[in-house]
């Protein structure tokens, strides 16, 4: 077994160790889901559609959300946060192991378990209530290819921002940023699409829609995966390992490996 | 033997945010932050050769852990020269980083839901550790700490010092030629440093690794090293042979004497200028009739530790 697929391994078996938390857990992953589908049917309720989507675009777009967020949301990884704010990172820096593939790795065994808890989400929802979801199997390669870029780039900011912890003294200025921002701009809050006029020029200058936005409407055949957008997504994560690879550099300089 | 670790004029600097209390100070100090220059490390000299174990000892805040964390990599210098092994610690490369181990009496590498087993197991595929090798490391390793038994139980349900036996473990898995130490007894109980104390001892023993240690129990560093490099205020007061550093800080010794009264055995210490023992003894022995036994006894390295410490240096004592 290869140190990353042990890594899994260990990540998985650790996650699964305390089963209450984890079913408390993962019993309310779907009520963000609830709460946007009961305002969206009030809205419906006056409207036929919003801005060219239907109440089932919307509610096909909230689930893909739920199944994509845990992969593609670049929140602050509190594995490395802790790591770097306790000084357990100390005991990491002595071992041949890239650190950002160790938190790749390491968030891929949590995101496996996520990813099988929605899963089994996904199936009771469908079969239950299967008039409220949009399939469309003609759109699932795009959406997955959309879907692999958006996985990469998230890891790629989510590792900026916590590894950003490194030049701070306290991360909680830099936790708020990122819970208020990163929502807005993803389209995990709504679809980018119906944001208003400026928050929309915004956010077309950021990389965030790519991560949430952009493979739930490639989903919902809102977007096409065109080569500008191709050119997007490698532009974005190209400057992103960039600023990776130099943050981590530079923070290193700064890092002062608290604790004996 | 070859010196594997060389280190010259090394510093390390750190900026230290500096504030009066008070609420003009609070708002003063939100706009304009003041900082001082902490120099953790001023001028760091040293060598070990090959199979040393070398003490490295003072008080807190000394700059002990700081050196330990650049010399595994850890940490950059603000200034001076380290060569470990031939490598530069801080560039770590990973054939630098496969000879080395650092041991953290209070950090864990373990992962602490889940049996020791499966972090050796992760830590033999990070190593690049063969299948026969790593069976034959955990083997030797769990029976010299004849902790065998505990492999299989998550970490978390272990005591401090079992679990500081897996902590052991784990850093030597992949046989490294340098280890270092920080304080690898802290918080254990009485029997568990022992245990630890007596593993390393063997360990070097049979392997002939390398070693530098930090503790501030005295009893460690007597009974593993033969050489200290006793550390104040960030410079080095003493590097040399534990037994040279307390003949030079302290002019006296102990000698014990056992009475025999009507009341049953009795003993007194008496501290003794070195000089004057043998006339000492023998207006003693002139004086008693009494005397069942006597004693000498050279003070030990927690004394003169002590001793120095709250001198701020090396004084010789009168």
């Amino acid at each position: 077994m290869s140190k990353y697929a042990r890594l899994v391994y260990n990540s998985i078996a650790e996650t699964l160790t305390y089963r209450t938390n984890l079913v408390v857990s993962f019993g309310v992953i779907a009520i963000p889901f609830i709460i946007a589908v009961i305002f969206w049917r009030g809205v419906f309720f006056a409207n036929n559609s919003v801005a060219n989507y239907s109440l089932k675009d919307i509610i096909t777009y909230y689930f893909i959300v739920l199944f994509i967020q845990d992969f593609t949301y670049p929140a602050l990884n509190y594995d490395i946060v802790m790591d770097i704010k306790s000084g357990r990172l100390n005991l990491l820096l002595i071992k041949p192991v890239n650190y950002f593939w160790y938190a790749f790795f390491l968030r891929l065994g949590s995101n496996i378990v996520y990813f099988s808890v929605v899963m089994f989400f996904l199936i009771i929802y469908a079969l239950v209530f299967n008039q409220f979801l949009l399939l469309t199997p003609d759109k699932i390669p795009v959406f997955l290819l959309s879907f692999l870029l958006s996985y990469i780039l998230g890891r790629l900011i989510s590792f900026f921002f916590s590894i950003f912890v490194l030049f701070l003294e306290n991360y909680m200025g830099l936790e708020s940023f990122v819970n208020f921002i990163v929502p807005i701009f993803s389209g995990i809050l709504l679809p980018v699409n119906l944001l208003p006029g400026l928050l929309y020029k915004i956010s077309s200058y950021l990389p965030l829609r790519l991560l949430v936005s952009y493979p739930v409407e490639m989903y919902l055949g809102k977007e096409n995966l065109n080569i500008g957008i191709i050119y997007s997504y490698f532009f974005w994560i190209v400057l992103f390992a960039l600023i990776d690879i130099f943050v981590w550099r530079e923070g290193l300089k700064k890092y002062r490996a608290v604790g004996g | 033997m070859d010196v594997v670790i060389t280190v010259e004029h090394l510093q390390k600097v750190y900026k230290r945010q500096q504030r009066k209390s008070g609420l003009h100070s609070v708002i003063k100090d939100f706009f304009r932050r003041k900082y001082t220059e902490i120099k953790a490390l001023k001028d760091i000299n040293f060598t070990v050769r090959e199979g040393e174990i070398v003490g490295y000892i003072g008080p807190n805040g000394a700059g002990k852990t700081t050196t330990l964390k650049i010399l595994s990599g850890i940490l950059y210098p603000s200034g001076g020269f380290v060569n470990v092994l031939g490598f530069t610690p801080w560039k770590r490369k990973g054939d630098f980083l496969k000879r080395i181990t650092l041991i953290m009496g209070q950090k864990n590498q373990l992962w602490w839901d889940l049996p020791a087993m499966d972090s050796f197991l992760l830590f033999k595929e990070i190593y690049e550790v063969p299948d026969d090798i790593f069976k034959k490391q955990i083997s030797t390793l769990l029976d010299m700490l004849d902790a065998g038994k505990l492999v299989n139980y998550p970490v978390r349900y272990l005591s401090m010092g079992e679990r500081m036996k897996m902590e052991i473990v784990g850093a030597l898995i992949h046989d490294p030629d340098i280890i270092f130490l920080d304080e690898p007894t802290i918080g254990l109980d009485v029997l568990s440093q022992t245990a630890i104390r007596e593993f390393l001892s063997t360990y070097n023993k049979e392997f002939q690794k390398t070693v530098i240690l930090t503790s501030h129990y005295m009893k460690d560093i007597e009974e593993l090293s033969n050489r200290v490099i006793f550390i104040m205020n960030g410079e080095i007061i003493y590097d040399g042979a534990i037994d040279k550093l307390i003949s030079k800080t302290l002019s006296y010794e102990y000698v014990e004497v056992t009475f025999d009264t009507s009341k049953g055995f009795v003993k007194k210490s008496y501290k003794v200028n070195k000089e004057e023992i043998p006339n000492f003894l023998r207006k003693l022995l002139s004086d008693n009739s009494s005397i069942v036994e006597i004693k000498h006894k050279k003070p030990d390295l927690e004394e003169v530790a002590r001793i120095i410490m709250a001198s701020n240096g090396i004084k010789k004592d009168e």
